[in-house]
């Protein structure tokens, strides 16, 4: 057999096999395999979109679900999806949402969302006052209000903005605290009442939003609350907290002095759920003070995100971030989360583009399929939300929608 | 090269084809007739009259080669009676008549007496003495008239009275006979009814000058296939010299018929209707001269078609007698009636040459035309009518037709009208022997006709300019005049004086060939040219709709990807390349294009090779220059589809198909075998490339190596195994995704479209009508291949088929199917016209060989650089502008609507804005399955969907599906319109304010 193959033929197949391992060499060391390609992100994000709809919003009612929580809604979800649909420019899906919202979350006594709807425990659905269901969280009133401005200016409807007035005049009134004349965003409607410290989230603190707030609400003083944002962002970064130091890294949660609104470290009001981490909550952070960045271009922002060199460090030593970090650095859980990512990417955005566009391609953009135009597998209400949104950042398709309030000039 | 004596005696035709060509002139007259509305009917009835003639002429053609090869039975072999040998002279110089003298006495015959009938007494020819003399030199017997009368023909009566034997020879003076002349000629007179015998006139001057050689080529096609058909019907044209005649038939006519120049003829025709046979042996027996100079072509000319129409308008001899009771007994019948009716209308055809040549001229100063056409069917069919017919000439003369022959034919029109204008008033013509010896001068004035022809299209074309500038007509009226022109041009050359063509040009000059080095540096400077051409130009342009679904189909999965070609239109090998590729080399659109570049770039140094190998490595060059310097080409050598990978394929598979008759091996087997695999993965329409081959395989059998037959079987098998899994995964798909432009229905104009874009690329329709009106020059250049050669190679015909075929089927389908024809699916095709052209030009002579190259190449880079610059180009989709001046322009509360729906795929692409995208009619892609129909009735309600809550409405359309001007309709009437933009031929954008939100 091996007689009749001429010189000639062997040749000629050893060169073909030759080009069959280059290719294949080739083919491995290419950087592309483990990347999703996109053909038109906002193809993508619409597909998402579309998807998320068909599994968190309940189509009848228009109610979000948590479906990874016993199918609780949050206010905060209802701010996720508004913002979504505005920027979707998905006019039906919003109308919906704020409907349900408005009848099902809207408190009786002022124009503030309670935040946790589900089944109670007698089996009724209803808000779960045994949670505390009935306070606020003061992020979901910033970002429906900020959603509704939105809407006003993308489909010209004067209700939004009406009730996104109303909404910023109570938030001045029961999420927002005074320490010596300067108003801090409390984490909820309760603080007010509160005897020592005041519960703070920071990775609720939205000055982008604010600054728009100011413009629309001019009878409230929300560049202060943009100061003091800033100001306790850094503050809770770089303080040890309950740690023996800082790896510069915002904690989930914080509390501070009612009287002098320095931080008390080991307070009562935290615990093993809120705690000082970089985790599910101050994931949002980055992402929050990108957006400030992006949009108007506050040089506070850019120092702020300077700080979190933790991060750019933990993606380039380890190519991967941690969902939980504690505030001194270390790893309370390897496994990795979708939504840090998303969040962590703010970070990246504005001061890495390198390592923004690594983790976009590898840990974000990655989990999308474009053969079935879905996530590889299903993301959970948290992740799927956050994950869209840093898409969006990534792909210019998350600008401020504002803009005749303040002129969009970056 | 064969020997001249033979090569046009071997006539044989293809029946089919004649019957093909039968039934195409039936089809052209009656389109032309009947089909076209009527503009100039004065016009119009001049040029039915020419066609009427025309076809008339080409039917009785197609009678006569029916069947070539009828010789009637020799009952005796050994017939040997004895001849009286007349060599007639009248002032032929000396050595001239020696020589036939000379060969007449070395018959191989019995019994034969030589006389030399000497008439230079009675036409005081100075010489008469001298060739008595020579009589008696060579012991032969002279007998001179001194009582002039009849000509010719009463030189030869004389000599009858004067001699005895039952048979008489003619050989004009020149005519020098074979030894075998009486052998082969005398044996067909056992039969006692055979009058005459006749054998062809052969010029053994014909390669002097373009006169003689026009002139024995003119004698071909008469002597080659008519004459031989002309022996089924018993009716051999009697020429008057290199015959024999049986002296009782004749002196039962009467001897040589006095009363005409043409006595020849006459006397033939009067022996037929005797019912005497008559003969045409068809070898030549005898040798002589064609007239030298242009004054002596001319008078000879103008002598036959005295004679020939004397034979109608004097003496109405062919209908004499047709209603006649006697018919049996006396008279033509009605084949040799039709014979004689063909052979004379032929000297009429100066008119009717006259009519078609004063159409243009008409136009030019009147405006008027015959036929109002805006389609290309007249074209679609004249130019096959006139190709075959070309063929069939080819054919029946096997290939000794020449353009000379046909502008001789065609340019002698006024010698047919000053004949005719001589026989209608009866006017007397003096015979005129043929001189033997050149006269030398300027004959000029015999060609003041053709020349005032040109003087008038020059002052016409003018004259038309100003009147109504470039119209269609226009281009197509000047290119019927440069048809023309080009056959006159040759003639009026003839006219001038002629240089003897020296022994060294005789010797048929073989063309140099070029050297690999020289192809080699060519080669290079083509590749660069077309880098840098796509580097600058074509890489840079906006991505197309076909392009955006490339990328998009290839920015899927591989599994995914043969999923969406498999409900495509298309087969996957080139989506898994570009797959690869953009893998390896990104993602930026010139990436993927440099794809096709280099499939681009390979073809045209392939082409080389295939054009060398099937002709020489000129042919392959050119060809090579053809395929670089395509606008057609170029283009799609920076497209984002399979088309140059198609094209590429389709060339490797050339070679290796002509390789497998000029040099097969194993090799070549496998690697074809191979390639039809692969081939049939990239594009659907490969199978046709392969059904061409097919067809080419069963008509050519022969040119085969034997064993070939089992082998295209099993290869066939092969190639059905490979492509058999693709054929089931496509079924178990089952559905068609429909995201693709719908085609419509092809017209002619389409088809000629098609040939014009493969040459000059994609114009804009003006340009294009301009291009395609010129049709009538394909005629020309046509004829001016008409060349002696050897019978046309099987490459040629491989080459022709190859082109004409995918095309005929795709028409076919297209028109009784469903629509498939797209000039891009057609590329692969393109490859063979460049080799064909490249071909045809390296036939002509090398003059004009040169200026044909350099012609096409100059209107090829001029149309190319046309392409380029011109934004209503209509293939280009400048998609890239019209996304970014909408994102600019539009706002968030505003609302993109595009239609036709897919393409979304291109805006997509570019667009980074955050204003909504919709489609009309809406397509919701999460929803798998095709595009919705358009809907006139819920326009509606997906408009008001579409306008909710916006401000301003960007409609940007773009590949009418028919039915965008309703869409367009319905928001001019509901909304108010701000700005129209138009970004590319058939690419509109037009904002509205939408009041009603």
């Amino acid at each position: 057999m091996i007689k009749d193959i001429s010189r000639e033929n062997l040749g000629v197949i050893f060169i073909t096999l030759a080009f069959l391992v280059a290719v294949y060499a080739l083919f491995l060391n290419s950087k592309y395999p483990d990347q999703t390609r996109l053909f038109a992100p906002k193809d993508a994000l619409s597909f998402i979109w579309n998807n998320y709809k068909k599994n968190y919003i309940e189509v009848e009612s228009g109610r979000t679900l948590d479906r990874q929580s016993g199918d609780i809604t949050t206010s905060e979800g209802i701010s996720y999806s508004l913002l979504r649909a505005v920027y979707s420019d998905d006019k039906v899906t919003f109308e919906k949402t704020l409907t349900w919202a408005n009848q099902n979350l809207k408190r009786e006594n002022d124009n503030l969302f309670s935040w946790l709807y589900g089944k109670k425990i007698d089996g009724t659905y209803g808000i779960i006052t045994e949670r505390g269901g009935q306070n606020t969280a003061s992020d979901a009133d910033s970002d429906i209000a900020l959603a509704l401005i939105f809407a006003s200016e993308r489909w010209g409807d004067p209700r939004y903005l009406e009730q996104a007035k109303n909404i910023l005049n109570d938030m001045w009134k029961y999420d927002v605290v005074q320490i010596k004349n300067v108003p801090y965003l409390a984490a909820d409607d309760i603080e007010y009442l509160a005897k020592e410290n005041y519960v703070i989230n920071v990775s609720y603190f939205s000055p982008y939003a604010y600054k728009i707030f100011a413009k629309v609400d001019p009878t409230h003083n929300w560049n202060d609350l943009v100061d003091s944002s800033y100001g306790l962002l850094l503050r809770s970064t770089e303080d040890k907290l309950d740690k023996e130091s800082s790896a510069s890294l915002p904690p989930d949660w914080l509390t501070i002095s009612k009287s002098s609104g320095e931080i008390v470290p080991n307070s009562n009001d935290l615990n093993t759920t809120n705690t000082t981490n970089y985790s599910y909550d101050a994931l949002r952070v980055p992402f929050r003070i990108a957006l400030d960045y992006e949009w108007f271009g506050d040089p506070r922002a850019k120092n702020y995100l300077s700080r979190l060199g933790f991060l750019g460090n933990e993606w380039k030593s380890r190519k991967k971030l941690a969902s939980v970090y504690l505030h001194n650095g270390g790893i309370v859980s390897e496994k990795e989360s979708p939504a840090m990512y998303a969040g962590s990417f703010g970070y990246f955005w504005i001061m890495d583009k390198a390592s923004a566009k690594e983790i976009y391609d590898k840990k974000i953009v990655y989990l999308y399929d474009i053969d079935i135009n879905d996530w590889k597998t299903q993301l959970s209400y948290y992740d799927d939300n956050w994950t869209w949104f840093a898409i969006s950042l990534y792909n210019g398709q998350l600008p401020n929608l504002a803009k005749n309030y303040i002129p969009y000039n970056k | 090269m064969q020997n001249p004596r033979e090569k046009f005696l071997q006539t044989k035709v293809n029946k089919i084809l004649i019957l093909s060509a039968v039934l195409l002139t039936l089809i052209y007259f009656y389109i032309i007739a009947f089909t076209f509305v009527v503009s100039n009917s004065i016009v119009f009835y001049l040029l039915i009259f020419g066609e009427v003639f025309h076809v008339f002429q080409f039917m009785t053609f197609l009678y006569t080669i029916w069947n070539t090869e009828y010789m009637p039975e020799i009952k005796d072999p050994n017939f040997s009676q004895p001849v009286d040998v007349f060599i007639t002279v009248c002032g032929e110089p000396v050595q001239i008549v020696e020589e036939t003298i000379i060969a007449a006495k070395k018959m191989d015959y019995p019994n034969f007496k030589i006389f030399i009938l000497n008439d230079g007494l009675v036409a005081s020819k100075d010489n008469w003495q001298e060739i008595d003399e020579l009589a008696l030199k060579h012991g032969v017997t002279s007998i001179t008239r001194t009582i002039p009368g009849g000509a010719k023909a009463g030189n030869i009566n004389h000599a009858i009275s004067k001699t005895s034997a039952p048979y008489i020879t003619i050989f004009d003076a020149d005519h020098v006979p074979h030894t075998d002349f009486l052998k082969k000629t005398m044996l067909y007179f056992a039969d006692e009814k055979v009058a005459y015998v006749q054998t062809p006139q052969f010029y053994k001057n014909s390669d002097v000058n373009i006169i003689t050689e026009s002139a024995w080529e003119q004698q071909e096609l008469f002597f080659g296939p008519i004459c031989k058909g002309k022996n089924r019907d018993n009716s051999a044209t009697m020429c008057g010299t290199n015959m024999v005649l049986s002296r009782l038939a004749l002196s039962e006519v009467g001897g040589m018929w006095e009363a005409s120049i043409a006595e020849d003829l006459l006397t033939g025709i009067l022996l037929h209707e005797r019912k005497y046979k008559s003969v045409y042996v068809p070898e030549v027996l005898a040798e002589g001269l064609a007239p030298e100079d242009f004054l002596s072509y001319f008078n000879q000319q103008f002598r036959w078609a005295r004679g020939a129409l004397d034979v109608i308008f004097k003496h109405n001899i062919i209908f004499r007698g047709i209603f006649s009771r006697k018919n049996k007994t006396h008279g033509l019948t009605f084949k040799q009636r039709l014979q004689y009716m063909s052979s004379v209308c032929f000297f009429l055809s100066g008119i009717v040459v006259v009519i078609d040549a004063c159409i243009p001229l008409i136009y030019f100063f009147t405006g008027a035309v015959p036929i109002v056409s805006s389609t290309m069917l007249l074209a679609s069919v004249f130019l096959p009518y006139i190709f075959l017919t070309l063929l069939l000439l080819e054919q029946s003369t096997n290939y000794s037709f020449t353009f000379s022959s046909l502008c001789f034919s065609n340019s002698g029109f006024n010698i047919h009208i000053k004949a005719l204008w001589a026989a209608l008033t009866n006017k007397k013509s003096k015979f005129e022997v043929t001189s033997k010896k050149a006269v030398e001068g300027n004959f000029i004035k015999l060609v003041i006709p053709q020349i005032s022809y040109i003087v008038l299209v020059i002052v016409g074309v003018g004259y038309s300019y100003f009147r109504e500038g470039f119209t269609a007509s226009f281009f197509t009226n000047t290119a019927w005049a440069l048809l023309n022109i080009g056959i006159f041009v040759p003639f009026i050359y003839a006219a001038l004086p002629q240089t003897k063509k020296t022994e060294l040009q005789k010797v048929i000059t073989k063309v140099k060939t070029i050297s690999s080095f020289q192809s080699n540096v060519i080669i290079s400077g083509l590749l660069i040219f077309a880098a840098l051409l796509s580097k600058i130009v074509f890489s840079l342009q906006s991505l197309r709709l076909d392009e955006s679904q490339s990328l998009w189909q290839t920015s899927h999965s591989p599994a995914k990807i043969l999923n969406l070609i498999g409900q495509d239109v298309h087969v996957p090998l080139y989506h898994f390349t570009l797959y690869i590729w953009r893998y390896f080399l990104g993602d930026s659109i010139e990436v993927a294009r440099l794809l096709s570049l280099i499939f681009f770039l390979a073809s045209i140094v392939l082409i080389y090779f295939v054009g060398k190998r099937a002709y020489n490595s000129n042919v392959g060059i050119y060809a090579s220059i053809l395929l670089a310097a395509s606008a057609f080409m170029n283009w799609y050598g920076s497209e984002i589809r399979m088309y140059t990978m198609f094209v590429f394929l389709v060339l490797l598979s050339q070679y290796l198909f002509v390789s497998l008759w000029k040099n097969p091996s194993k090799k070549v087997w496998i690697g074809y075998t191979l390639i039809s695999i692969i081939g049939m993965y990239v594009h659907y329409f490969f199978s046709l490339f392969i059904i061409t081959q097919v067809i080419f395989y069963f008509l050519n059998t022969k040119i085969f190596p034997e064993g070939s037959f089992k082998k295209f079987i099993i290869s066939g098998g092969l190639v059905a195994l490979g492509f058999l899994p693709w054929i089931y995964y496509v079924k178990s798909l089952g559905s068609a995704s429909n995201s693709q432009p719908g085609l419509i229905q092809p017209t002619t104009v389409d088809l000629f479209n098609t040939f014009s874009q493969f040459l000059f690329g994609f114009q804009t329709p003006d340009t294009n009508t301009i291009l395609v009106s010129f049709w009538p020059i394909i005629v020309l250049l046509v004829f001016m291949f008409l060349q002696k050669r050897q019978k046309s190679s099987p490459e040629t015909f491989y080459f022709l088929l190859s082109f004409i075929v995918p095309v005929a089927i795709s028409f076919a389908i297209s028109i009784f199917y469903k629509p498939v024809f797209l000039s891009r699916y057609l590329i692969f095709t393109a490859p063979s016209l460049y080799i064909l052209v490249s071909w045809m030009f390296s036939t002509y002579r090398p003059v004009v060989a040169r200026f044909a190259r350099f012609g096409l190449v100059a209107v090829m880079l001029f149309t190319l650089s046309l392409e380029i610059n011109n934004a209503q180009t209509p293939v280009k989709e400048n998609y890239k502008e019209a996304t970014a001046y909408i994102e600019r322009y539009a706002s968030e509360e505003d609302v993109i609507t595009l239609s036709a729906p897919f393409i979304i795929f291109p805006f997509l692409y570019y667009y980074h804005g955050n204003t909504l995208i919709t489609t009309l009619p809406l397509w919701d892609r999460s929803v798998a399955g095709p595009i919705p129909p358009f809907d006139e009735k819920t326009l509606p309600t997906e408009a008001g969907k579409i306008v909710s809550g916006h401000s301003h409405l960007w409609l940007l359309l773009s590949y009418d599906q028919g039915y965008q001007s309703k869409i367009e309709n319905y928001f001019d009437e509901h909304y108010q319109l701000v700005q129209t933009k138009s970004f590319s031929e058939g690419m509109l954008l037009k904002e509205y304010k939408l009041i009603n939100n």
